[in-house]
């Protein structure tokens, strides 16, 4: 029997016949995974579900001077990006595709907030971030404050940024995220923008993104 | 092949080769078009230029430097993404490749502008000095408008 099955003529059709159930049972899987990520809503680009992030207290200054933090995002849908006004490119071509998106989903979305968080605490004071995002639209808010307050959101959106100001010049650059992040009311991270930016398609991906957190509820 | 067509057909390549070469001195074949700043937000001292640069020539040509009257000091940059974060990188010169265009663009290559000697706002002009490798310089004027968001797809005028 041994022998038998050894030798070529069995071996050979019974390695097949396995290769197939191995193939088979892999592709059941794979399909039944991407059948279950699609209830799970997977599909959606730039979704964080399940288990989306919880964003804890955190302490910055907005525009006003006035405190902000977790409590201030509560109740809203937040798009945040990370930037600084002495950013000539990435920055402004960002938060004017964002204020064109805004224009168009304001009207169907009276629960939106626009906010442009600062990464660079020495040249962006509050004075300055005010007239920064009132360029774009006056209805956007910008974040900011001193180091601590700001290394308090961008820990709890877990984004890097680094400053080039090594020679201590006053033009240095900053390097940040390119992203925008998307906080629903109860202030969980459900999503993530990513570059290049366009109008179409952050309505697009916002509106699919709300849609379906709400049909969680 | 008498002596006069002889004399006439020497004396035809000795022109064209001639003409040739005053002309080659004469024509710079780098064109520069479709050159815009952005208007930036108040209190902002950084804005950012873009232009189209066509090299129609057989040899490649390197932009060394842009300068300004309008402006304290100009650098190419180049928007650069790696994965989720975004920087920021010099560039020393910039090489346009034979018959070839580069375009300066919102979210790639730019031009760094800094310090305005006066504030442009939307409408305003701003004169741009090219300076190129082979010691020709070209000078254009750029419009300064305000960005839409349109301005990643397609290009102004």
């Amino acid at each position: 029997m041994l022998k038998e099955l050894s030798s070529s003529k069995f071996l050979m059709p019974a390695m097949a016949i396995l290769a197939v159930l191995a193939t088979s049972a892999g592709f059941y899987i794979s399909l039944k995974q991407a059948q279950q990520s699609q209830q799970g809503g997977s599909t959606i680009e730039g979704l964080f579900w399940p288990n989306p992030k919880q964003i804890n207290e955190f302490s910055v200054l907005d525009q006003d001077g006035n405190d902000f933090g977790i409590k201030q995002m509560k109740g809203k849908w937040s798009f945040i990006f990370f930037g600084y006004s002495h950013c000539p490119d990435v920055c402004p071509v960002t938060m004017s595709v964002m204020a064109d998106s805004y224009k168009e989903l304001v009207g169907d979305n009276k629960d939106l907030q626009v906010i442009f968080a600062s990464v660079d605490p020495e040249r962006d004071t509050t004075e300055k971030l005010s007239q920064y995002v009132n360029y774009f639209n006056p209805d956007f808010i910008g974040l900011g404050g001193n180091i601590e307050m700001i290394n308090s959101l961008t820990g709890q959106i877990g984004v890097a940024y680094y400053l080039n100001n090594e020679n201590q010049t006053e033009d240095y650059l900053v390097d940040h995220s390119a992203s925008i992040f998307l906080i629903d009311p109860l202030g969980r991270m459900v999503g993530k923008l990513s570059p290049p930016h366009e109008k179409n398609k952050i309505i697009q991906q916002f509106t699919k993104i709300k849609n379906f957190i709400n049909e969680q509820s | 092949m008498n002596k006069v067509n002889l004399f006439l057909l020497t004396t035809f390549i000795f022109q064209s080769l001639f003409l040739n070469s005053v002309f080659a001195k004469e024509i710079f074949e780098v064109d520069i078009s479709e050159a815009w700043i952005s208007e930036a937000p108040p209190t902002v001292s950084v804005l950012a230029g873009y232009a189209k640069i066509h090299n129609a020539s057989d040899r490649p040509i390197t932009l060394l430097t842009v300068s300004s009257p309008n402006f304290s000091k100009i650098e190419i940059h180049r928007s650069v993404l790696n994965g989720d974060m975004v920087s920021m990188e010099k560039q020393d010169s910039l090489e346009i490749p034979a018959r070839s265009t580069i375009m300066l663009s919102p979210g790639d290559l730019h031009l760094m502008l800094f310090d305005p000697v006066k504030p442009l706002r939307s409408g305003d002009t701003a004169t741009l000095n090219f300076s190129f490798s082979d010691g020709h310089n070209k000078t254009i004027e750029a419009k300064v408008e305000r960005r839409s968001s349109e301005d990643h797809s397609h290009h102004h005028h």
